[in-house]
């Protein structure tokens, strides 16, 4: 069966994280994907090793992971006759995907109603800290950022302890907003097929990170940090076993009498028992007796322990390139079209002349005239 | 999580709710995520568009719709006993939080189960797009799994490579990391260019050390600056760091908490927190995180039934 995208044309304008990975979500599920650099400027990504020193010419694993599956064109947007050639791509796409910093866009004289002028369908996707409009609009931010204003961290941390966050290397914000904004954008183009007008997708992450804790904001009062403990179970938290490792435990009240079985735990309050079994056992022995006898538990893990255990508890997460490096995976899959990875991400303007000639409708002649005014960079010539 | 955007963004969802459904008598959870739905005992599967639903019922369905989201704590068939909380564990999210000398921490929330629900939401969104066949949507199944939905959220912490460095989380040690301020806390995020402007607001000779202009040399010191910082901050409120941080375009987080939000001019001028009668009782709700056309995609409010009693 044809991927469900299949027919969509997106520009991805995104960088970083959270739009590079909304439109690489897209490409994921079959739809046409051109990355828009520029001669001047580059995804930041490219220049985040963010891993091992790499070989002369490679390509850093954090931009892979998130541009596999897009074609690239590098055309300078400041350059009037480079932002011309990509408004005549806008003419003949179904999406914009945009995270630059807000008014970036405005300068360009590439806002909403510029784009809508050369394409009156098209579905421009900004994707921004705090949402278009607000006080807050041009503040800048990062993922972490985003869990402190937005509330979540306020909900984050040790009992009667200070507020947490994901930090640097999570940023959590910025993974999420990836697979929301890419919905929201499968659903704005399926919209616009069934008759709705092309539109303006305004996502805050701010607002997506509040929405992940929305019951605190229905909840009449704020509730006092909580650590990993969590309504309704008994008991949740990670204990620590003889070996050094820590076990996660989840205790529902349907668990008591196994747990009291196999622990010696005689009352409804299990906490004490437990944590000295736990204590008294290595981590594996401990996670081993707890779930056979039908109690959550598991290992918490460090990203190589999460390794061992890929093929057997989970596969799609990370998917395997043609040369056998692990990348960013896929976070669902499509029983009939199996998302995967089909082709490497693109070097800068890789398919410049080839989009430009297709898509674009212009001569090699006229190609070769964009490349010598400096409006355009051709791949071929870029190392 | 996944039927409440559905239903946000104007689906008809009926949420099939057993008598024994853990969500019964947990009212704010209950009321933010079967908001818009209409709540049923029973209902003919087969003649809606999409399902969401568990593996294993997914699996036993006999006439079925369409699209099927069969969501899960792990792939395939693997059945173990987990919660949301040990599949984080296992999924390296819980390592990546908190102090080294204290226990993993998890998100606030229920972090893996509505990103999971992001996941199924547009898996859904995305097989819908294939055009109808005689008035039916082509079939697919979107497989959705905790597990794998954590480790592609906490990706960056699973070595690509074995040379990889290894991530854990450092508490106090952190580059970036939560310090108090006058009336509450501020979260420390900046990144290499922020480090000239940080050091003006917080005005301290001690960060104009030459030797701290390296961030290798402020990596190995964060505890050290963090403290500094934090000295500063205690003469200042969050609103007063926060209108520094907007001038000076550093991404300073103040933490507000849920109830402060509710007066916080970006909310107020987004109109993202609003008030609605559930059960006869007024409650604070979020609407979806998204304005098309400068507008919320639910203009016609659909308040969810009351939870039975």
């Amino acid at each position: 069966m044809t991927a469900p995208l299949h027919g969509c044309r997106v520009l991805d304008l995104g960088i970083i994280t959270a739009g590079a990975a909304t439109a690489a979500l897209l490409a994921d599920l079959g739809a046409e994907v051109i990355k828009v650099e520029s001669p001047s400027y580059r995804d930041p990504f490219r220049g985040w090793a963010g891993g091992p020193v790499l070989e002369p010419g490679g390509m850093p694993p954090l931009f892979r992971a998130t541009n596999r599956n897009k074609a690239a064109v590098s055309v300078d947007l400041k350059h009037k006759d480079g932002r011309a050639a990509f408004l005549r791509l806008v003419a003949r796409s179904d999406v914009v995907v945009e995270n630059f910093r807000r008014g970036v866009m405005a300068r360009l004289g590439l806002d909403y109603a510029a784009l809508r002028q050369a394409n009156p369908d098209i579905i421009l996707a900004s994707v921004s800290s705090q949402g278009e409009t607000g006080p807050d609009a041009g503040y800048v931010s990062f993922g972490s950022t985003l869990e402190a204003v937005g509330g979540m961290a306020f909900l984050t941390g040790y009992a009667d302890d200070t507020p947490a966050i994901s930090g640097r290397d999570v940023n959590y914000p910025d993974q999420v907003a990836a697979i929301f904004s890419a919905g929201m954008i499968a659903t704005a183009w399926r919209a616009r097929r069934n008759g709705a007008p092309g539109c303006h997708l305004d996502l805050s992450q701010r607002e997506l990170t509040s929405f992940l804790c929305g019951e605190a904001f229905v909840a009449a009062a704020d509730l006092p940090r909580s650590g990993n403990a969590q309504a309704p179970h008994i008991l949740q938290d990670c204990l620590r076993a003889r070996d050094g490792a820590w076990v996660a435990i989840t205790v529902d009240a349907g668990d008591l009498a196994a747990l009291g079985t196999l622990t010696g735990a005689r009352d409804a309050a299990p906490e004490e028992a437990l944590t000295r079994w736990v204590g008294e056992r290595d981590a594996a022995t401990a996670v081993d007796a707890l779930t056979r006898a039908g109690i959550a538990a598991a290992p918490a893990l460090d990203g190589t322990g999460v390794l061992d255990h890929r093929d057997r508890l989970w596969g799609d997460a990370l998917a395997r390139a043609d040369d056998g490096e692990l990348l960013k995976g896929f976070p669902f899959q499509l029983g009939e079209s199996p998302l995967s990875i089909r082709r490497d991400a693109p070097r800068v303007g890789a398919n410049t002349s080839e989009i430009l000639a297709r898509v674009g409708g212009y001569t090699a002649d006229e190609i070769a005239a964009l490349a010598a005014s400096g409006a355009i960079e051709l791949g071929e010539s870029v190392p | 999580m996944a039927g409440r955007i559905a239903a946000d963004c104007g689906a008809r969802v009926v949420v099939l709710q057993p008598d024994d459904d853990p969500l019964r008598g947990m009212d704010a959870l209950h009321a933010f995520l079967n908001r818009g739905k209409e709540i049923a005992p029973a209902h003919d599967i087969a003649v809606a568009d999409a399902v969401i639903l568990d593996a294993a019922s997914a699996r036993q369905l006999r006439d079925r719709p369409p699209i099927v989201a069969a969501l899960a704590m792990f792939r395939d068939d693997v059945e173990r006993p987990a919660s949301e909380f040990t599949v984080m564990a296992l999924g390296g999210l819980l390592d990546m939080v908190g102090d080294p000398a204290r226990a993993p921490l998890k998100l606030g929330g229920h972090q893996a189960a509505y990103a999971a629900g992001l996941a199924a939401y547009t898996g859904i969104a995305a097989a819908l797009c294939r055009p109808r066949v005689a008035g039916r949507f082509p079939p697919d199944t979107v497989r959705v799994s905790m597990l794998d939905v954590v480790i592609w959220l906490n990706w960056k912490s699973v070595p690509a490579r074995s040379d990889q460095p290894r991530l854990t989380r450092s508490g106090d040690a952190a580059e970036w990391q939560v310090v108090r301020c006058a009336d509450g806390f501020i979260a420390l995020v900046y990144q290499e260019p922020d480090w000239p402007a940080l050091c003006d607001i917080v005005d301290d000779a001690r960060l104009r050390a030459p030797a701290l202009a390296q961030r290798t040399e402020r990596i190995a010191r964060s505890r050290e600056i963090a403290a500094i910082v934090e000295q500063r901050f205690l003469t200042m409120t969050r609103r007063e760091i926060h209108a520094l941080a907007l001038a000076r375009r550093i991404p300073l987080g103040p933490v507000w908490s849920p109830s402060e939000m509710a007066s916080d001019p970006q909310t107020l001028a987004r109109g993202f927190l609003r008030t609605e009668r559930i059960a006869g009782r007024a409650v604070t709700m979020p609407r979806l995180p998204v304005l098309w056309n400068n507008a919320p995609l639910d203009a016609t409010p659909a308040p969810a039934e009351a939870p039975a009693p």
